[in-house]
Order: C-alpha cells, then structure tokens, then sequence
C-alpha cells in the first residue's frame, strides 16, 4: 500500500503544481484532472487493502467522477466562452492565488 | 447495512420539495411567455416559505443509517439559509439589473437549488454525504455567478470555478486519507476509530499532517480566507448585491459549519499541544488570526464600500474560526449565535447599501457622509447595522463577540500549554476594538453634515420590510440573547461537548 500511496502522492503533488504554475484556463483544468485522478487510486487502494467493515471507496469514486467532470465541464465551458470573446489566447493569465 | 427501502425519506421533504420546486419553475418558465420576474421571484419566495414551514415542522431522527441526520443543529442552520435564501429573492424582486431581471428562467431555480443543497450539507453526517450536498450547495450558486457577471468579466467567472473546483478536490484528498484511516465514512464512528488507531499506530504522523493541511487549505479557499483570499475580490466588486447576500452569508456559514463537522469530530484525536506538529487547533488559530488581521488592516486602509464588505466577511470568519477552535461548549455556542448576527447585520447593511446604489453613484465610504440629511431611515438602518458589525452593546454583534472571547479565554486558562489562546484572543480583541471605532467614525460621518448628492432615495415596501425584520432581530438578540443561545447551544449538545 506504501507505493500506491506515494504514487497518488506524487500525483497529486504534480497536480497542485501544475493549477499553481500554469496560467491557461485549460492547463489548470487538466492539471486538477490529475489530482482528482490521485484521489480515486487513494480511495480504491485503502478499500483493497484495508479490511473495511463497509467497502465505500469504490462508491464514492463513482460519486466523484460523476459530480466533478460535470464541474469541469462547466469551466470547460466558461474558459471557452472567455476564448471566444477575447480571440487570442495570449489574453489567458490566470492565477488563482491572486 | 441499511437500504433504500429503509430511508426515512419523510425528514428530506424540505430539502426535496426545494429541488423538486425548482426544476419546475424551469418548466413554468418554458410555458409563461413574457418571462415575469416579479412571478418567478414570487414563485421562488412561495416555495421558499413551504419549505421553511416543513423544516418547522419536521421530526427529528436519522436517514439512510445516519447519512443523514436531522437534529436541532441542522434545523437552526436550515433555517438561516432558507431565510437568507428568502430574503435574497426579496431584494431580486425590486432590482432593475439587466443580469437579473433577464436570466429570471434560470436565476430562482439555481437559488432555490443551492438552498436545498446547503440544506442538505446542514443535515449531512457522512463524508459521502457531506461532499455531495457540498456540491449540491455550491455548484448552483457558482452557475449563477458566471450567468451574473457580464462578457467582460468572463476571467473572474472562469477563475471563481477553477478556484471551486480546486478547493474541493484539495477537501477531497483530505478526506480520502480520513476514510482510509478510519475505515469509515461516519464521521462519528470516525472520531472513535481515528482515536484508537492514534493510539495503537504512533507512526500515522505524516499522513495525518498531509490530511490536516489539505483540508485546512480547502476550506480556506472555499471561504476566501487569507493567502487565498485573491480570487474573490473582483468577485465581489462585480457581482449583484442580492447575490452576493446570499453568497456572503448562507454559504460561508455552512461552509463554516461543515468545516467544524469535520475537524471537531473527525479530527478530535488531533487536537491538543501534545499532538504537535499534527495540532490542527493550531494550524486554525493561525488561520484565523491571519484572517482577523488582515481583514482589519485592509478594512482601515479601503476606501471603496464593496471592498470593505469583503473584508468584513474574512473578518467575521475568523471570529467564527475562534470560537470553534476553543472546543469547548461555549466556544460552538457562541459560534452559532455569531453566524446568525453576523448574516443579520450583512444583509441588513448589504439591502441598505444596494438601494443606495440603485439611485445614486455609490462608490466609497465617504459617499455615504452626510447620509442622513436627505435620507434618515436608511441612515438609522444602516448605522445600526454597522454599529452591530462593530460590536456596539445592546446590539447581536457585541453579544456574539463577547461569547467568542470568553469560550477563547476560558479555553487558555485549562492549560498553560494552551497560551497561544491568549494570543488568538488577545488579536480578537483588538482587531474588534479598532473595528468598533471605525464603524462609530463611519455612522458619526453619516449623521455629520450634508450629503453632497441631494437625490431621495425611495425606498420599497419590499426594502423597507426586509430593513425593519433585520434591524429589529439585531435588536431583539441584543438585548434578550437567551432565547437564540439556548437554541445555540443545542449545536455544542450535538458535538457532545454537553453530557446529559
């Protein structure tokens, strides 16, 4: 489980510094991808390894696929209504932090 | 394991009949070929008040084996959304804003639905069960900010989703290591679970330190706290008053609230000076100490109104912050009795500020110099407003203030390890003083002088009935707190920080 556990690590390290790095609304969208994809392998290797009394992880990954690409979806499509309205993506510098 | 067929669903209809409302003033609107406004904010508000007579009137119990429960905590935080939510629809009945006089069809489902959704999130006992209605809260009302703002604020649309989605994926990871330590979803089963194998496995550290920090990061962003506070500025600067209303009141106060589900119960174990560096008490002293600061600090430097109130809110949320980080039952009370003053005197000062803007160029605290000149109710309202947000005696701030100290005082004095309580408390008190005198210059300024823009303001009946109900509650839990503390200290009962 210790490998599992540092790969989402790394994973979702990667993800955090890729939405804090990049300034296109598309690379952050991407880069949360990854993270979210950090915490499905968490939530399905504690239900495989751990002996849980109610195996819930695979449930809840379920829930979290679905409700979050309907949330990137949306920013999908708010960063495509800003694209077409400013024509150029050089417009794009977004930080979060600020 | 129970199933479907075991669920109560009797004690959801409130949150079920707003969603089921919802989507039918969609179809209604599909059908009503002007596109009333003032019919969809009359449906919205009628369907509002059922459902608050159903929360009323609802027992209380668990659903689905304690996915959800409905208890005095979730019946008082309910009632401040389904209230904030009517009152909202009552300032989007007299506005004239393109925005939202426009986009009706969609506007008062979205509401509707976030109410049902924070509703939900009040009831919510599981972390399943939380991050869903977490969403359900904040996916509406995020899609209600981008169709608000206009072409050219499409960055600030774009940057307040990221910045949603992101903040949830951060709670998320968080709460995937609390499910796999704990073997549970429950969030009291995983306050036992959790304690036991602290004890059992002392090499848990890291991943403990990992979750803490995720989660205290997410909720910040979720409630704009500083460093992450960047995102919502031009937020609210842009957006609709009314909107940002609700946004700046029910929202924050159940972010608030499942901030303390989950670290008050999840995290119990994790608590204390002798589980440094894991103390999550105090990574959220920190947090709302740089949030009391740097909200009062800005506060004294802005000139413009809108700013002001956005700062105001990171003010009062890290007041909220301090009284849950004392953990102790009158630190939750005053907590709760706090978030509804609090909503109180912002909606009151907000409805003010938007009637003033609707008929003049209302731009920077000196604006509203010499307010009461040609306009003497709205100066009374919204000097007593301000003063309440100040912490004037006799008014609900200085009631909600005072608890907050105290529950951190009494909190610091257990232990010595706990000083850093006094430090906490110590900030909150002198941020809270400066903030008072600035609020007192601000109301002297409105009743000196003459105002330089002679326009009357007419006010609505609407207006004046959302002013007088607000003003007359701060008054009322000024001056006879008790029965609205005892109503808050039901929340510390159910965080079992009272033993029968």
């Amino acid at each position: 489980m210790f490998y599992y556990l540092s790969f989402t690590a790394a994973l979702f390290a990667i993800g955090v510094f890729g939405v804090l790095a990049r300034r296109s609304a598309m690379g952050i969208i991407i880069s949360i991808t990854i993270m979210l994809s950090a915490i499905i392998i968490n939530l399905i290797t504690f239900d495989r390894f751990l002996e849980h009394s109610e195996p819930l992880g695979h449930v809840w990954a379920l829930f979290i696929l679905i409700i979050c690409s309907f949330e990137l979806l949306i920013a999908v499509a708010a960063a495509y209504l800003w694209r077409s309205d400013t024509k150029a993506n050089s417009h794009e510098n977004l930080n979060l932090l600020n | 394991m129970p199933t479907i067929i075991d669920t109560n669903l009797v004690l959801l209809l409130p949150e079920l009949f707003l969603l089921v409302w919802s989507f039918l003033l969609v179809a209604i609107s599909f059908f009503v070929k002007s596109r009333n406004h003032q019919f969809s904010a009359i449906a919205a508000l009628c369907g509002l008040l059922v459902s608050i007579i159903l929360v009323l009137l609802s027992d209380y119990g668990d659903i689905s084996g304690r996915v959800f429960i409905n208890n005095s905590t979730a019946l008082f935080f309910k009632l401040i959304c389904a209230v904030s939510a009517a009152v909202t629809c009552l300032l989007m009945l007299t506005t004239t804003a393109p925005q939202i006089s426009k986009r009706t069809s969609l506007m008062y489902p979205l509401l509707l639905a976030s109410t049902g959704g924070m509703m939900l999130l009040a009831m919510a006992e599981n972390l399943i069960s939380v991050f869903v209605s977490l969403e359900m809260a904040t996916l509406p009302l995020i899609l209600m900010i981008i169709i608000t703002l206009s072409k050219q604020d499409r960055p600030i649309a774009v940057k307040v989703m990221l910045t949603s989605i992101f903040s949830t994926v951060l709670i998320l990871y968080g709460f995937s290591f609390l499910y796999g330590l704990s073997g549970s979803a429950d969030l009291l089963q995983m306050k036992i679970n959790i304690a036991v194998i602290h004890l059992t496995h002392r090499d848990i550290g890291v991943v403990i330190l990992l979750c803490v920090l995720t989660l205290i990061a997410g909720f910040m962003m979720k409630m704009h706290l500083p460093p992450f506070h960047g995102w919502a500025k031009e937020l609210y600067r842009k957006l609709p008053l009314p909107i940002l209303a609700f946004y700046a009141t029910a929202y924050i106060t159940v972010i608030l609230m499942s901030f303390s589900k989950v670290f008050v119960n999840g995290l119990f174990a994790f608590y204390g000076p002798e589980q440094l560096p894991n103390d999550w008490g105090r990574l959220v002293s920190l947090v709302a100490a740089g949030a009391i600061v740097t909200g009062t600090l800005k506060i004294l430097q802005l000139k413009e109104i809108r700013s002001m109130l956005f700062y105001l809110v990171i003010v009062q949320a890290g007041f909220a912050l301090t009284s849950i980080v004392s953990m102790n039952q009158q630190g939750l009370q005053s907590a709760g009795f706090h978030l509804v003053a609090f909503s109180l005197a912002m909606i009151g000062a907000m409805s003010v500020i938007y009637s003033l803007e609707k008929s003049r160029n209302l731009l920077t605290i000196s604006d509203l110099g010499g307010l009461y000149s040609n306009s003497k109710p709205l100066a009374l309202y919204l000097g007593l407003f301000f003063l309440s947000l100040g912490g004037l005696p006799l008014t609900a701030g200085f009631v909600a203030r005072f608890g907050i100290f105290e529950a951190a005082f009494s909190m610091a004095k257990t232990d010595l390890q706990y000083y850093w309580m006094y430090i906490l408390a110590g900030i909150g008190v002198l941020c809270a003083a400066l903030l008072f005198f600035y609020f007192v210059s601000i109301v002297f300024s409105m009743f000196k002088g003459s105002s330089q823009d002679t326009a009357a303001v007419r006010l609505s009946p609407v207006f004046l009935t959302v002013l007088t109900l607000t003003a007359a509650a701060t008054l009322y839990f000024g001056i006879l707190p008790d029965s609205l503390l005892d109503f808050s200290l039901e929340i510390s009962r159910s965080f079992g920080f009272i033993v029968e």
